[in-house]
């Protein structure tokens, strides 16, 4: 579905990322594990098109998208739940929601979309009317995936969806990711929480330092001497 | 003091303060969107003025049939300055965009004194001399034309915002413009969007102040730019409560002080606007500016 071919990035003249390679299969939950300033946002930046890289090519679905601005990316189905969550603090939980369905295809499926995130999610069913920034950091993050979820995606990616969340509220957001996947939406997802994520990937790429490390699938990492040594800590 | 003339006085604010509501309303959609203090914003509204003056005088009737055309034409005019210059400097520094509204104010206001010449003008209507008794207080009819309009319109632009998928796009952009984009707006439609809606306010706000005042060229940049920036501050961007709360508070304290100290109206709105500034710079109910 998405495959990722020599992606160089940089910022100024600072380069973060070295020639990626990544492919991601129709249906699958693929992990990108990496610790701090990897280059994991950056992968993913990239991918959204909110930045450009001035090297390498991005293909979605065949379609070369590497440089299409993120609009039309999130009408051909990418969506991004950023880093952070980037909700907008002073809107209603609500218009947060319909944010995400802005674009006209998420439109027209605007209805459907509302129902399947509140079943998703129902405690935000109950907070519709408040304000964003009224939400625990875990609705937060429920209400972020929601209005990603909100475009109608077919690839959704996951930016260091766990980070500062109480480990019960990692619970139920991976258990929810489980059941997006089900529903045939395929999930990029970045962790530094490795052994959490491990349970839920088909797939994972370890990046360092803006590079490829290794990969293969959950259970191949788990294996390896050096997931083990570096981010499982046994 | 008696009673008669604080009721006169509030009242009066009430009325007027509503209009100015409005007069600041473009000037604080700008700034909180694009991020633009766009001080070409009372010239904005002269040229509302002399719209309606030159239909007027052309056609006559009564001058709110000329209410959507100043505003239409205003709006044409903010379309036009955003697509060629400022589109090119958001999310510059203030200083940046400061420079080149102060650019486009200038061209402005030269413009009209070629076109229009310095005279002052008037439109002479029924709302400019016929008055009502409300209470004790006459008030003339242009300002109960203009209170209205401006309620009205205010009331719209708050069902726009708030209601509409547009609506929701500009305050979502006015908020955090990485993720309005990661929803996949278009930041820079969004500027013209909101820059048509800005400018056809202050278009339309020239039409009330065409019927209600006399006014030259000058006048954008002497009484009302001003005085929307004060309402602004005092406002809070991101806010039209705050804003209908803002222009009320300044034009009833501004009465006040032409009773009690006349002539030192316009510093009295600087002066509460300063004390904002220093103690509460977030405005009434303002979020945008930290
Ligand atoms: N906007 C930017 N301008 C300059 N440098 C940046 C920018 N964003 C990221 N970097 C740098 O690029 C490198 C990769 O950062 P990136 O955010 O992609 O890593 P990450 O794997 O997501 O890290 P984290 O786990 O901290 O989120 C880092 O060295 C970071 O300092
Ligand atoms: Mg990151």
């Amino acid at each position: 579905m998405l495959k990722i071919s020599n992606l160089q990035v940089k910022y100024g003249k600072i380069q973060v990322i070295w020639g990626l390679d990544l492919e991601i299969p129709k249906g699958s939950v693929v992990g990108l594990l990496g610790p701090n300033g990897a280059g994991k946002t950056s992968t993913f930046a990239s991918i959204a098109g909110l930045v450009s890289p001035f090297e390498g090519s991005i293909l979605y679905n065949e379609v070369e998208v590497t440089n299409l601005n993120p609009a039309k990316r999130v009408e051909l189905g990418i969506s991004l739940v950023p880093e952070g969550r980037k909700l907008f603090p002073d809107m209603s939980v609500k218009d947060n929601l319909l944010l995400g369905s802005y674009q006209k295809r998420a439109k027209s499926k605007r209805k459907e979309s509302l129902n399947r995130v509140l079943t998703l999610f129902p405690i935000l069913e109950e907070r519709l009317n408040q304000q964003a920034r009224t939400l625990s950091g875990g609705q937060q993050q429920m209400l972020a995936i929601g209005r990603g979820l909100m475009s109608d995606p077919s690839l959704l990616i996951l930016d260091e969806p766990s980070l500062g969340l109480a480990p019960i509220i990692v619970d139920d957001i991976f258990n929810a990711f489980k059941r997006i996947n089900e529903e045939g939406v395929t999930i990029l997802i970045s962790e530094q929480h490795v052994h959490r994520v491990l349970e839920i990937i088909d797939k994972g790429y370890v990046i360092e330092q803006g590079r490829i490390a290794l990969s293969g699938n959950a259970k191949e990492l788990e294996g390896n001497k050096h997931i083990r040594e570096a981010y499982l800590g046994i | 003091m008696n009673l008669d003339i604080i009721f006169n006085l509030i009242l009066l604010g009430i009325i007027i303060g509503t209009i100015y509501s409005l007069i600041a309303m473009g000037l604080s959609l700008i700034w909180g969107v694009s991020r633009i203090i766009n001080v070409a914003h009372g010239e904005f509204i002269v040229i509302g003025a002399y719209v309606t003056y030159y239909m007027f005088n052309t056609f006559h009737g009564d001058p709110s049939l000329y209410l959507i055309p100043s505003g239409l034409v205003v709006g044409l005019i903010g379309v036009i300055i955003q697509l060629l210059l400022y589109n090119r400097i958001v999310g510059r520094d203030h200083l940046t965009s400061l420079v080149l509204a102060f650019g486009v104010s200038i061209v402005l206001s030269g413009s009209m004194y070629i076109l229009f010449t310095g005279n002052l003008r008037v439109v002479n209507s029924f709302y400019s001399e016929k008055s009502i008794l409300i209470g004790s207080a006459t008030v003339r009819w242009g300002a109960i034309y203009g209170f209205f309009i401006a309620l009205i319109l205010i009331l719209l632009v708050f069902l726009l915002l708030e209601k509409t998928d547009i609506g929701r796009a500009i305050r979502a952009i006015a908020q955090d413009k990485d993720a309005a984009i990661l929803m996949g707006i278009n930041p820079q439609r969004i500027y013209l969007i909101a820059m048509f809606i800005s400018a056809f306010l202050a278009g339309v706000s020239g039409n009330i102040v065409a019927v209600l005042y006399s006014f030259d060229p000058g006048v954008g940049e002497s009484s009302y730019l001003g005085i929307s920036f004060v309402i602004t501050v005092l406002a809070g961007l991101g806010s039209i409560k705050g804003l209908i709360l803002a222009g009320i508070f300044i034009l009833t304290a501004q009465n006040f002080t032409s009773v009690y100290a006349q002539g030192l109206e316009t510093a009295m709105g600087f002066l509460i606007m300063i004390l904002f500034i220093l103690f509460k710079p977030t405005g009434l109910f303002g979020k945008l500016l930290e």
